[in-house]
């Protein structure tokens, strides 16, 4: 019996039929997914502040979503949401308990900022959650206003966090930004390919062990995901895959593979499938190399780069696990290498498999 | 940090390399590389001595194996 396909339904805002489906469907396809493209006509502005809009739209939603999981056997889709879209998939998620999603991506969203998408992740109704929202979108502020049940998602994060909802400020975008070849292709594609929610689980469960190991408060202990960036081929944190405090510019820093010197060091475990370790004086060095504009976090005191292996004969990496502390180590538990542990060593070789499922599909 | 004989100067890997690096950085570099680690808990499971510290890579075939049966390990969630 063959697998059933995988299926990402797409749906539109309002004021609109949705160009932008009819752009992203044929990239979709090219990458290997059944694209659907729902329509639920042009709704007007006046139609969403009747109190019974969304509701009505809810229950057409759902019953496109049976249809869907019914023709195609794919029993966890994922979706692509924009504007009044989002509203409705949150609503559904809400009112109808057996809808499950694996990947759900929201652009200039109107959901509430109180959305319970924790709740919605740790039962599985969701694997992922990737929501955009602009700096130039007047949108879901007055949607947020004047539109019942609505937010503005799509100006501002939601404020409960989880480790599997990946929330991106794009400073520049208005409210139909997104609908870019170059944004399908670099963003929203690779999101779909690779199994994110599993990656940042095995990095939540090493961050557990390592606070354990070494006796300190998991919040202070960081994990990165390093990936080669499909355009560079340098090693940059894949989108999403970091757990702990760190800011935009730490995470958007490109490191080449031919790099020597300050910032060698995930590179060196790379190239070398070497454990590397930095001490604090060695960040020091590497901090000042950035003349006083230094993106590392300024508490940052240790670092470890383990490389995580590809393929079968564990001789190259696909990529880079980073663990390191914004508080000392306190003592010598970490004599060995890390990838000596059972639990890190089993968890490197996992991410390995999860990375190379996710970069090996057909375009 | 912790510095212990399972951790080597750069110097020991690869000379020229080291030269590169700029003077002062002082990288800890595990002496073992991914592929001898594995081949040690490898030989470990089978009951046969590594040679050394630093033992030969495994081979295609064992690494299969290995692989396959590290994945089918669940890991615990929510460490605390």
């Amino acid at each position: 019996m063959t697998a059933p396909p995988a299926v990402v339904i797409s749906l539109h805002g309002i004021k609109t039929r949705g160009v932008w489906q009819k752009d992203l469907a044929p990239e979709l396809a090219l990458a290997g997914y059944i694209p659907y493209v729902l329509d639920y006509g042009n709704l007007w502005a006046l139609q969403m502040l009747l109190r019974g809009t969304l509701d009505k739209n809810v229950d057409w939603l759902v019953k496109e979503y049976d249809r869907i999981v019914a023709d195609t056997r794919c029993r966890r889709p994922s979706i692509i949401a924009h504007s009044f879209g989002t509203l409705q998939v949150a609503r559904l998620l809400e009112k109808y308990d057996h809808v499950v999603f694996d990947k759900v991506i929201l652009a200039a969203g109107i959901v509430p900022l109180d959305y319970d998408w924790p709740h919605l992740l740790d039962a599985n109704r969701v694997s992922w959650v990737s929501s955009n929202f602009g700096g130039k979108d007047r949108w879901p502020r007055v949607a947020a206003r004047f539109v019942p049940h609505a937010g503005n998602s799509g100006t501002a994060p939601f404020r409960r966090l989880h480790r599997a909802l990946h929330q991106v400020a794009h400073p520049h975008h208005g409210h139909s930004s997104y609908f870019s070849q170059g944004n399908f292709r670099q963003n929203w594609i690779p999101t779909l390919q690779l199994d994110k929610r599993a990656v940042v689980d095995r990095m939540h469960v090493l961050v557990g062990l390592l606070a354990k190991k070494v006796g300190l408060p998991r919040h202070r202990l960081r994990c990165f995901v390093l990936v080669r960036d499909a355009v560079s081929g340098s090693l940059k944190v894949g989108s999403g895959l970091h757990l702990g405090e760190a800011s935009r510019r730490e995470l958007d820093v490109a490191i080449p593979l031919d790099t020597e010197g300050l910032g060698a060091a995930p590179a060196l475990a790379f190239n070398e499938m070497r454990e590397i370790r930095q001490s604090a004086e060695d960040l020091k060095l590497l901090a000042e190399g950035f003349g006083g504009n230094s993106p590392l976090h300024p508490d940052l005191k240790w670092s470890i780069a383990m490389p995580i292996p590809s393929g079968d004969s564990f001789e190259s990496a696909c990529g880079v696990l980073v663990m390191d502390g914004l508080v000392e180590l306190k003592d010598s538990s970490l004599a060995n290498e890390l990838i000596d542990d059972e639990n890190v060593f089993t968890g490197l070789v996992q991410l390995g498999s999860i990375i190379d499922a996710g970069t090996n599909l057909p375009r | 940090m912790q510095v212990s004989s399972k951790f080597a100067p750069l110097e020991d890997i690869d000379p020229e390399r080291a030269r590169s690096l700029l003077p002062g950085l002082n990288l800890q570099v595990s002496k073992r590389t991914f592929g001898q680690i594995a081949a040690a808990k490898f030989n470990a499971a089978r009951g046969v001595a590594a040679a050394g510290s630093a033992g030969e890579p495994i081979g295609v075939d064992e690494a299969y194996f290995m692989r396959e049966a590290f994945l089918s390990i669940p890991l615990q969630l929510a460490i605390e």
